[in-house]
């Protein structure tokens, strides 16, 4: 057992990580979320020949070609409001580093994707680590109209690096939060009106399947609730449970 | 081992090995198992791992083997249990095969790196295909953690990997898959109660307070939460649409 935790300090020094996955933010409310994305989930692309991108000694990861370009998936729900982001990275005095957000669409037949961008952090040609934050202040959708023809496409979003030199990504901590729908042009139920103080909660879950009102086509918003009930709201709302064989 | 002449091929099936992993989404707070199948993990060099006939990612021949991938736990999960999936031909001396989880802290201006084991599985080393699974693991996910040993707590990313030793030629070592075992928790309460009316003694302080904290009620007014008042329907719809930050439907909304 000492032999391997001995060994284990060494390979995880040389190794090359690009591991796949980014972390999903999954706390809930609407207080601030994180989610950190470490360098291991970000890779290489094009695909870069054996040993040229290094997860150094410090974990950071650093590009062994005149100019590396990294991915990394994100996974936030639609509708997330993003509102900051801080990059940790290595600088180098003469090398250059970039990181944003960068959307793709999804092209119908006949269609071309379209690409965009936003929230880019560069670096200022400092010597050391430093980590550097920037607003971002922009909802996610699902449906995003980038080629600007008027029709939502559906739209990927990754995080994208580029670093030339002896530059180190350490990683990148997104600040997000959950956000409640807006309501539809037309009451749902004939008892929750637009001047509702929940009506925006209430469509929200008769949107979700969770509420399909109390009948007649009221949802019933000042009658009590009872344990009974609310043990289908929360059931239904947390898609409650297969357990494992 | 099978190499030489297959080798572009396994080339091929090991730069696939790059989807992003399945994030952990079940409910509750009971035990949950996060399944990171060999394809979701990314070698260090795009040629050593393959996936073989049998769904295992196996070891390359003359290398070691190192792959890894983000793990995915929301900020608080607890992790109980690492189980490793593997084959092992060996029927000599152990052989290094092993899985691992790895906290690495993120670094702000002026300070140094660092990276910490958080857990290592070895194989069961028994010949043909088996499992590892020690539970005896109690390893918080937190957002921000103690990484080094500054008592500062640092920003923190969590990677789970799995390290193959040149197995030579007659040898192969493979595994299919990593699972963690983990249960949501709800978050320790504060210092001091936030609302009057709902105590430290109280029984559901903890649950409460973890509520406000999530910034999901704010109480009922005057610095109070009226426990033991009935909810309405209406307040019900709030509570949850908010929790669960419902809903937006991919067909609705502008692009921004």
């Amino acid at each position: 057992m000492t032999t391997t935790r001995v060994r284990l300090a060494a390979i995880v020094v040389a190794s090359t990580v690009s591991a796949a996955a980014a972390c999903l933010g999954q706390s809930y409310g609407e207080a601030d979320q994180t989610l950190t994305i470490g360098a291991a989930a970000f890779e290489a692309q094009p695909p870069v020949p054996m040993g040229a991108d290094v997860i150094g000694p410090d974990g950071y990861l650093y590009g062994g070609a005149s100019t590396t370009r990294w991915w990394a998936p994100i996974f936030l729900p639609d509708g997330a409001w993003l509102e900051e982001m801080c990059v940790y990275y290595k600088d180098d005095v003469t090398g250059l580093f970039d990181l944003g957000f960068a959307q793709s669409s999804l092209a119908a037949e006949g269609q071309t994707p379209a690409n965009g961008g936003f929230g880019f952090v560069a670096s200022t040609h400092d010597d050391g680590y430093v980590f550097r934050c920037t607003g971002i202040n922009k909802r996610l959708r699902d449906l995003v109209d980038l080629d600007g023809d008027g029709t939502p496409d559906p739209t990927t979003i990754r995080l994208r690096a580029s670093a030339t030199g002896a530059i180190g990504l350490g990683g990148v901590r997104i600040q997000w939060k959950r956000e409640v729908s807006p309501p539809p042009p037309t009451p749902t139920f004939g008892d929750v009106d637009a001047g509702d103080s929940a009506w925006t909660h209430i469509e929200a879950l008769a949107a979700s399947g969770i509420t399909s009102g109390c009948g007649g086509g009221n949802f019933c918003p000042d009658a009590t609730l009872s344990r009974r009930q609310m043990a289908v709201f929360l059931a239904k709302a947390l898609g409650l449970h297969w357990s494992s064989p | 081992m099978i190499r030489g002449g297959r080798g572009r091929a396994l080339i091929v099936v090991a730069v696939l090995m790059a989807a992003a992993a399945a994030a952990a989404q079940s409910y509750g707070d009971h035990d949950q198992v996060l399944r990171i199948p060999a394809a979701d993990f990314q070698g260090e060099d795009y040629v050593e791992a393959w996936i073989g006939p049998d769904g295992y990612a196996y070891g390359g021949d003359g290398v070691d083997t190192r792959v890894a991938t983000g793990l995915l736990l929301p900020d608080g999960a607890v992790v109980t249990r690492l189980c490793f999936a593997t084959r092992d031909s060996n029927v000599g001396p152990p052989l290094l095969f092993y899985a691992w989880i790895r906290a690495d802290k993120l670094v702000p201006g002026g300070e140094e790196p660092g990276s910490k084991l958080l857990a290592l599985v070895d194989s069961s080393d028994h010949s043909g295909y088996g499992s590892s699974c020690p539970d005896d693991l109690a390893i918080t996910i937190r957002d921000r953690a103690h990484v080094d040993d500054d008592q500062i707590l640092d920003a923190a990313a969590y990677r789970v990997g799995v390290y193959i030793a040149d197995p030579g030629t007659d040898i192969s070592l493979a595994f299919a898959s990593v699972d963690v075992t983990w249960h949501r928790e709800v978050s320790p309460p504060p210092p001091a109660p936030t609302f009057a009316d709902v105590p430290s003694d109280d029984g559901a302080w903890p649950q409460v307070e973890a509520l406000a904290a999530s910034g999901i009620t704010a109480g009922c007014g005057g610095g109070a939460f009226c426990p033991d008042a009935t909810l309405t329907r209406r307040q019900m719809a709030v509570f949850l649409a908010k929790a669960l930050g419902l809903h937006w439907g991919s067909g609705s909304g502008s692009g921004s």
